[in-house]
């Protein structure tokens, strides 16, 4: 273990499903890179921060929502950002609330509840893809 | 916007076709001395969770065939206990399988055994360790949801 360990940004993401089996897609505003796309929930995990705390706090920013389950981890995900900032690396959740109501903040535009197949259709953006493809997946494994 | 950055851990729990899991134990220097746990170790600059995973396994046990089923959870600690910010680390675990059986140890650590993952619950010595055994099991179990939010309340408990 004495090689040069990295360090890395980490950030964790939810696929949020409510009780009619929809997942929530938020519009990234125009200043918020990668920006207009459609994504999930997520964001970066703070030093001394636990990430499931992070996952709680994220969605609290993001959507308004407090109360929710963490069903299982979806995927990983790991990409190099730009020069002179480390990899981010992430991990995605698949997490189940009742709450329909979604409160943005100014990071996000506009929201949907959308099936995933839905969902498939308006991503844009590889990671979000699979981290909707790997629910979908997931969501076929519980009877 | 700067972020903090941190150290990640990859851990990958490794299953053969009979259903048993890989455990090493370390050798007696260094942190955790003689402490069964699975193969595992931190992230180089730039690399991969899954390149890493299969690096660290390569090293530690010998085996190449890795097949990554999907991550498990995931867990937050300090190298030595020690609350800094070169401490911190996120893990990640895996769930993982193989058809090797054969294992070759590196010089990190001195033996290993294969077993049924809810014996290995009360082999290994990591509090996170026990915890992602058993989400692995509940898993494996398919149909149920699982609360992991749960499992890490109670592994924080045992800390």
């Amino acid at each position: 273990m004495s090689k040069e360990e990295g360090r890395f940004n980490f950030c964790v993401a939810a696929v949020l499903e409510n009780p009619d089996g929809e997942i929530l897609l938020i519009k990234r505003s125009p200043n918020n890179f990668p920006e207009n796309i459609w994504d999930i929930i997520g964001g970066g995990v703070e030093q001394f921060e636990n990430p499931f705390d992070a996952l709680e706090r994220e969605v609290e920013e993001e959507t308004g929502i407090s109360e929710f389950k963490i069903i299982r981890t979806l995927c990983d995900f790991h990409f190099y950002q730009a020069n002179n900032f480390p990899d981010m690396i992430g991990i995605a959740f698949w997490c189940k609330t009742k709450h329909t109501n979604v409160q943005l903040s100014d990071e996000h535009v506009e929201f949907k509840w959308l099936q995933p197949e839905e969902a498939l259709k308006i991503s844009t953006h590889p990671d979000v893809t699979r981290c909707i493809e790997k629910f979908i997946e997931e969501k076929k494994r519980i009877i | 916007m700067s972020r903090n950055t941190i150290q990640i851990v990859v851990a990958g729990l490794i299953e053969n076709p009979q259903g048993e899991v890989l455990l090493i134990k370390r050798n007696n220097k260094g942190t955790s001395p003689n402490f069964w746990e699975d193969a595992g170790g931190r992230l180089l600059q730039s690399e991969k969770p899954e390149e890493g995973l299969k690096r660290e396994i390569g090293e530690e046990t010998g085996i190449l065939d890795i097949e990554i089923v999907k991550p498990l959870t995931v867990f937050h600690n300090y190298l030595g206990g020690v609350k800094t910010e070169e401490n911190e680390f996120v893990g990640i675990s895996y769930w993982c399988k193989t058809k090797t059986s054969v294992v070759k140890l590196s010089d990190e650590h001195t033996n290993f055994q294969w077993v049924m993952p809810k014996d290995a619950i009360d082999i290994v010595d990591h509090p996170a360790v026990k915890q992602y055994l058993k989400i692995m099991l509940e898993e494996k179990r398919l149909a149920k949801e699982i609360d992991l939010l749960a499992y890490e309340k109670e592994r924080l408990k045992n800390v």
